[in-house]
């Protein structure tokens, strides 16, 4: 697939996981009639980047409360709503939504969706130098504390080129003397999705050039940043499309799951200051600034420059936004991992080595490339991201006939094909009491349509033997298991086992193919429970938490967008 | 070397870095003339200084001093700007970073006036010249100066002085910091025409 329709398969994609949002919230408005407004309250809808939403949540209440007037009298209502940064340009940009103020992560978001402004109504959406920074906290590399003691934490500074080194090496983390950690297993999000993504592909291809600002498309052409993008990227687990999700599963599922992986430093101290999420991580979490710079989460509140924006409502941005800089709402920041934009605050607890963090690093940072820039290094991102060798476990047990459930799913595993490159490589497993290979292991981009129409034409009929068939697409895919490919299981199934004669539940399945730290090459189970009750739910979750992947609940009037959710991850 | 300056299109601060360049490349304080701006070298000399000082500019000083002290020493090794703001913001690099700021003043240097001006317009009233007369002569008057001195600026009215006791120019740590009574040679500042000259050749040699 050239890369122009590839892009534009993401941009659908991006409308459609939009879609979804929108509709959610209307679904929601439908129940609930919003009550209308006084005409002396003034609505104004504040959206922003999700990682900071307790902070601006908690000191919203404050403002709301606080019956803060602009000068016809009008008292300002403020409605905070967070969304992924780069969605939340795209809202503004595509017209689905009208905030009057926006607060991406990073400023590191400005020249994309300016660029996409210009195209789109000619002009940028923004002015940069009229934004203010809210919170700063630094794009760090989240690792356990042994493991980075391993590579020589916190006397020896480690960067991009040590994770190079273990990425590389066919003996991981036995190089240190841990051969017991297995491999080293990296993540971060999807970078056309997720702001830590975008942030992760910036700060690899800087740390190709050896530069810290000043790069340019040519530097990203060189073969020795291609070389060094592709090999960093070879330790990946998966993508993802929220920061948040790999803060979790991380903290959670320990490290058999993943050495590393790009996090902001507000989730490191969150994640180690919490007596309750503490209480549940293998080890500590460190955060390693990368010798070779950091990026900043500088979270700019920009006004759009868009012409719903009225006198008003610009006034009543300017207010609210000069409250969150009050040295009150700042200084809250801190109790949420944020460093202050107010430079007078000190950064005091909860910013300590025992939450493992420094508050003298970064270094240096890292300055934010010129759009066309940040436009190659995306290029070069899909050109060498990590391909995926993938089986798709398909449910076409009787119960599929069901309210339509075989129609909408056999559509959104069509449009699961369309999401995947030319260069993954695809296997479909449809099952019921029996397990039929419908195509096995063809590369995409030649077979895509022939895919399509294969998914589009299953037939419902039979039992359900669920853990006998993803024991048997585990089997299949471990004969073929590729080191340079991310190895992943989807399985979608609407019923509860009532065939199988291997594996009665699941955790006797995960007990024999869950994960573990000596693992050669991993595999990815990722599953979705499709019009189930929560006892149909529960086996699912298990084998996706013991599998490495992620549990979705489909439901027929939204399986497509989770089928599609689930191709961010590749 | 990392160094902060702001644009030279939109800020005094800016524009005054560019007059400190284009003297040094002088050697003295006398004003510039077009003719020596046009020489090929002074353009080589300011492309030179424009590529190892490659950080985006920023419009305004004050927005570029609270990215120093947001983002430390990570980001900047030395920005330029005003006196007035390395010395207000002495305590709170101290508090952020635990570092001090130390002030450097350029060979050839000039002062930030801060001129207030009566606008000669028909559209004003003769009572609201008379009010700003009267805004005026309260900005300048003894209390207020010494005001504007502990926030760290240097007092217009020159029977209130600089370097006295409770003066924050007095104040040991901002003494060690680098703050002088010798802030460098004091340049001539050239018509505007040369003025206009600078900026051109600053800004053909950036962009």
């Amino acid at each position: 697939m050239d890369k122009r329709t590839l892009r534009t398969r993401r941009v659908a994609l991006l409308l459609t996981l939009l879609a979804l949002i929108v509709a959610a919230c209307d679904s929601d408005s439908a129940v609930e009639q919003p009550t209308p407004l006084p005409p002396d309250v003034l609505r104004l809808l504040f959206t922003y980047g999700s990682e900071k939403d307790a902070w601006v949540k908690a000191v919203t209440r404050t403002f709301n409360a606080a019956n803060q007037r602009i000068a016809s009298g009008k008292r300002v209502v403020v409605e905070p709503v967070p969304v992924g940064s780069v969605e939340g340009g795209m809202d503004i940009v595509e017209g689905r939504a009208q905030p009057a103020l926006w607060s991406p992560a990073s400023r590191l978001t400005l020249p994309v969706v300016n660029e996409a402004n210009l195209a789109a109504n000619g002009k940028p959406l923004v002015e940069e130098s009229e934004c203010r920074d809210l919170v700063i906290s630094p794009t760090v590399i989240a690792m356990w504390r042994p493991m980075a003691e391993a590579l020589g934490y916190p006397e020896k500074a480690i960067g991009w080129a040590d994770l190079l080194k273990l990425a590389t090496s066919p003996n991981g983390w036995a190089d240190y003397g841990k051969p017991q950690w297995g491999r080293f297993r990296f993540g971060h999000t999807h970078p056309d999705f997720s702001n830590s993504g975008l942030q992760s592909i910036v700060a690899i291809a800087y740390a190709a050039t050896g530069k810290q600002r000043g790069m340019t498309p040519e530097d990203i052409a060189k073969p020795d940043v291609q070389q060094f993008m592709r090999e960093i990227e070879s330790s990946i687990a998966h993508y993802g499309r929220s920061t948040g999700f790999f803060g979790e599963a991380m903290a959670l599922r320990g490290t058999p799951y993943l050495s590393a992986a790009v996090l902001y430093e507000n989730i490191v101290i969150e994640n180690n200051s919490d007596p309750i999420k503490r209480s549940r991580l293998e080890f500590p979490l460190v955060a390693i600034y990368p010798k070779e710079g950091a990026l900043l989460t500088d979270h700019p509140a920009c006004i759009p420059d868009m012409p719903y924006m009225t006198a008003e409502l610009r006034e009543a941005a300017e207010l609210y936004r000069k409250f969150l800089l009050e040295e009150a709402q700042q200084r809250r920041a801190l109790e949420f991992g944020f460093r202050p934009a107010d430079p007078s605050i000190p950064l005091t607890a909860p910013f300590t080595p025992e939450n493992g963090v420094d508050p003298r690093q970064p270094q240096t940072t890292l300055a934010v490339p010129s759009a066309a820039t940040i436009r190659a290094i995306r290029e070069l991102w899909e050109q060498q991201k990590r391909p995926v060798n993938l089986t798709m476990v398909f449910d076409i047990s009787g119960s599929m006939r069901e309210r339509n459930r075989m129609e909408n799913a056999r559509n959104g595993a069509a449009a699961f094909v369309d999401q995947l490159s030319d260069s993954d490589r695809l296997t479909l497993i449809a099952f019921n009491d029996k397990q039929t290979v419908v195509f096995d292991d063809l590369p995409v981009g030649p077979n895509r349509e022939r895919m399509k129409r294969e998914i589009l034409s299953l037939i419902p009929g039979g039992g359900t033997a669920l853990y006998d068939s993803i024991a048997f697409a585990i089997e299949r895919q471990q004969e073929r298991l590729s080191r340079d490919a991310i190895n992943a299981l989807v399985v979608m199934t609407d019923g509860e086992d009532n065939q199988s004669k291997r594996f009665l539940d699941a955790t006797a399945l995960m007990d024999r193919f869950g994960m573990t730290a000596e693992s050669e090459v991993d595999i990815s189970i990722f599953t979705i429970g499709y019009d189930l009750n929560e006892a149909g739910l529960r086996p699912l979750r298990i084998i996706a938490e013991r599998g490495r992947g992620a549990f979705y609940e489909g439901k027929v009037e939204n399986i497509r967008e989770v089928y599609l959710e689930i191709s961010t991850f590749f | 070397m990392r160094v902060g300056y702001t644009n030279p299109n939109e800020s005094n601060g800016g524009f005054m870095f560019l007059m400190a360049l284009t003297h040094a490349y002088l050697d003295r304080t006398a004003a510039a003339t077009v003719a020596e701006l046009t020489d090929p070298k002074f353009a080589e000399y300011v492309r030179r200084i424009a590529r190892a000082v490659s950080i985006e500019p920023l419009n305004s000083s004050g927005i570029l001093m609270d990215n120093m002290m947001r983002q430390g020493p990570a980001t900047y090794d030395l920005v330029i700007l005003h006196e007035a703001l390395a010395i207000e913001n002495y305590q709170i690099a101290i508090k952020r970073h635990n570092i001090p700021l130390r002030v450097f003043y350029p060979k050839y240097n000039l002062y930030s006036e801060h001129p207030m001006c009566l606008i000669d317009h028909p559209s004003f009233t003769p009572q609201q010249r008379e009010a700003a007369k009267i805004y005026q002569d309260f900005l300048l008057s003894r209390e207020i100066q010494e005001l504007a001195r502990a926030y760290g600026y240097r007092p217009a009215v020159t029977d209130v002085p600089i370097f006295v006791e409770g003066s924050p120019f007095n104040d040991p740590e901002i003494r060690a910091m680098g703050v002088s009574n010798s802030i460098g040679q004091t340049l001539v500042q050239p018509d505007g025409n040369t003025l206009k000259q600078i900026l051109a050749i600053w800004n053909r040699v950036v962009n």
